[in-house]
């Protein structure tokens, strides 16, 4: 890890630990925006490692990789990943940046563009923390080429998903926007798709050590959960997931600003790690047995994030599929050639 | 719960140097001249095709012995270097069960542990790709339970006399040499340092080598037999008593392989061509989810090759790639059960279906060859702090 990227990680493993409690957790899924959370994180800088062109891509994307991977491990209730990505796509088109909290989504619709100025109509469904945020960047379906940042949001329908994270629908009806060249739809979903990996791995490492911990202190029939081998064994294996989890988020996310290898990197992160999550979250419950599926337990916070995260922006199964075309397409002579290519 | 503390293991994205790259190339040129006309079952074996042939044309490339010092024969590349050609010719089905063992640990372990006349005797004719090493470690009642063999090894004036069985040695039938683990203490105390390892010359008298048929009626493994058999003093490798440290270390090398993952890399490029240019949702979605599952692999035993390369002792990074890697090689067998369910044969007109028969059958060794992956994720749990 670079000086810097070390600096980011004990940064903001200092800031979630004393902002992100299981108290704030439950507030924020009972509809409370985490205000002091939001501007600490805003304050301490975090929102433009992406968006900060002093630095190298390969620098910019690791600092941004290991503040995901902290925060993912906090769970910090914000939309983090979404506006570090709409800031950098914004500050890299030149375009003005607006304060306060950023989304993306997927705009089902048709848009009107003159040069930089757009109009759309249509929706956009499922949108991270859109009722929080004041402007979104929309893949804009009709011009192939190019998003969009819509910026008034349109009509709100409030949704979230199973781990009270808001999921809001979006209406647009003649809505002013401003065009975004050279990031396309589909390159907006595998960026989708690589924030959520690396969360994914976060939350993955999480449920690992509350798991080895709890097996540690728990004691069943004189012993520590810890000393059964059945219990060793799962959490072996959830150790397995948590490193090929972690891995190939990495990669993904070293992509993030390049387009045309995230493509495939998104998808193979994304496989992975919903593989991954699907295992870890049966073998996470199994051995916390009845006291983790209680509200009480913080268990859940973690859980619940990983069987909504492994379904958005692309489940491991759409992804596989593409995966899986693409290897056929590249046929059974050239297969391990494709794997090894780096390019 | 502390959020920041480190995990118990480390796994980075590495990249390999273009040396390695420039290295691939080469070894795919020379590999589609010699192993493209092997029919694909034989490729199938993988690392269990044993070829003395072929071993030495590997041997003539600069291709064993990859990263040793010049002086004994070797070539002084890299351990990244030494991971691309080891991927190379597995994914490619080279048949390279002959000097496999001996490239891949029996020479490190002499190389750290064994004297000078020892090296100079034995490293040389393995990078040549001729000298060959076969592993005593079990015996017949010391299968995962390594520290309680009991093959005795007694000192003389004439040497080390040596009495007792060992067992699933592979290839011992063909190899001149192995690297045996044997008992030379007793006592309460002596469970782990009473273990002594020595590199025993197999054509001496008092030796008896006798095949074990696999399920496929393949020899490949053997017991071994000591009967009262004299090795020279200097047949002692490292130091005496410390057999089980250094065995551990020989562990390392054993675990950490891209072999650990690409043992069913001929099935799995047998099931993209059954897929066809245009497959079934389904047949994509399952070839996609095994796709993503190779590239984790090769991150995660690059990373430890990368470990390795700085002169870290990744051993939980190494358990933890064996054990996910097995769990996919096994599973690809059953995967194209599924898919297919064509029924595998050794007579099949399809050279798919032979491939399967061949893997479906030898997938079990994959989670007990160089421990079983209860042994592993034993390991794994120690690591993670459980035991």
């Amino acid at each position: 890890m670079s000086d810097t990227a070390q600096l980011i990680h004990d940064a903001a493993h200092r800031l979630f630990a004393q902002h992100v409690t299981t108290g704030l957790l439950h507030q924020c899924e009972s509809g409370v925006w985490p205000e002091d959370l939001w501007d600490a994180v805003e304050e301490a800088g975090f929102l433009d490692t992406l968006a900060d062109q002093d630095s190298l891509p390969a620098e910019r994307a690791a600092n941004t990789a290991v503040l995901l991977r902290v925060a993912a491990r906090h769970l910090a209730p914000i939309p983090l990943g979404e506006t570090i990505v709409a800031r950098a796509l914004l500050v890299a088109r030149k375009v003005k940046v607006p304060r306060g909290p950023l989304t993306f989504g997927v705009l089902e619709g048709h848009t009107h563009t003159h040069g930089d100025h757009a109009h759309l109509e249509g929706r956009a469904l499922r949108v991270p923390f859109a009722r929080h945020a004041g402007n979104v960047v929309l893949s804009a379906p009709s011009s192939g080429e190019g998003v969009l940042i819509a910026v008034r949001r349109g009509k709100l329908s409030e949704g979230a998903n199973i781990a009270g994270e808001p999921r809001d629908d979006l209406a647009f009806g003649d809505t002013a926007g401003t065009t975004i060249v050279g990031v396309s739809g589909d390159d907006l979903m595998a960026i989708g798709a690589a924030l959520r990996a690396m969360q994914i791995a976060g939350a993955l490492e999480r449920v690992l050590l509350q798991t080895v911990e709890y097996a540690r202190t728990r004691v069943q029939f004189g012993k520590a959960l810890a000393a059964f081998q059945a219990i060793q064994q799962q959490l072996a294996v959830l150790a397995g997931h948590t490193a090929a989890a972690g891995i190939v988020a990495e990669a993904a996310m070293a992509d993030i600003e390049a387009p045309e290898r995230l493509s495939r990197s998104a998808a193979i992160a994304k496989v992975r790690v919903g593989d991954a999550a699907t295992a870890a979250t049966n073998i996470a419950h199994q051995v916390h047995g009845a006291i983790g599926i209680t509200k009480e337990h913080s268990l859940h916070f973690a859980t619940r994030r990983l069987w909504s995260w492994r379904a958005e922006f692309g489940a491991d199964a759409f992804w596989a599929a593409r995966l899986g075309r693409e290897s056929a397409r590249v046929g059974s002579e050239s297969y391990w050639s494709s794997v090894t290519h780096t390019g | 719960m502390n959020l920041a503390q480190p995990l118990p293991f480390r796994f980075q994205l590495a990249s390999l140097p273009p040396e390695a790259e420039k290295l691939r190339s080469e070894v795919r040129a020379f590999l589609a001249g010699e192993v493209q006309a092997f029919a694909p079952e034989l490729r199938a074996q993988s690392w269990s095709g044993f070829n003395p042939e072929f071993s030495r044309k590997l041997g003539a490339r600069g291709l064993i012995g990859l990263t040793w010092p010049k002086q004994y024969g070797g070539h002084e590349r890299t351990a990244l270097e030494r991971f691309v050609v080891t991927e190379e010719l597995l994914a490619g089905g080279a048949p390279v069960a002959a000097h496999w063992v001996a490239d891949r640990q029996s020479g490190p372990l002499l190389l750290k542990f064994g004297t000078e006349e020892q090296r100079r005797r034995v490293l040389p004719g393995i990078a040549r790709g001729e000298t060959y090493f076969a592993i005593g470690m079990s015996e017949p009642d010391s299968g995962s339970d390594l520290a309680s063999v009991r093959t005795r090894a007694r000192k003389t004036g004439d040497g080390w006399r040596v009495s007792g069985t060992k067992l699933w040695s592979s290839w011992a039938h063909k190899a001149q040499y192995m690297i045996a683990l044997f008992r030379t203490g007793e006592g309460a105390d002596q469970r782990q340092l009473g273990l002594t390892q020595f590199l025993v010359d197999m054509s001496l008298p008092g030796i008896k080598v006798r095949p074990i048929a696999d399920l496929t009626g393949h020899a490949h493994f053997n017991e071994v037999i000591f009967d009262d058999a004299l090795l020279p003093h200097d047949a002692l490798i490292g130091a005496e008593g410390q057999g089980w440290a250094q065995v551990t270390a020989e562990l390392a090398y054993e675990r950490s392989g891209p072999e650990r993952f690409l043992s069913s890399m001929m099935l799995l490029k047998q099931l993209v061509a059954a897929a066809g240019p245009d497959p079934s949702e389904r047949v994509a979605i399952a070839l996609g989810r095994l796709t993503a599952r190779l590239h984790a692999l090769r991150k995660l035993s690059l990373s430890v090759a990368t470990q390795l390369q700085a002169g870290a002792n990744p051993a939980l990074e190494a358990a933890l790639v064996k054990d996910v890697g097995a769990v996919f090689e096994q599973d690809i067998p059953d995967i194209a059960h599924d898919l297919f369910g064509q029924e595998p044969s050794a007579q099949a007109l399809d050279a798919g279906l032979r491939v399967q028969a061949q893997l479906t059958q030898v997938a079990p060794s994959f989670s007990l060859r160089g421990g079983t992956r209860e042994i592993l994720r034993g390991i794994i749990a120690r690591g993670l702090g459980l035991r």
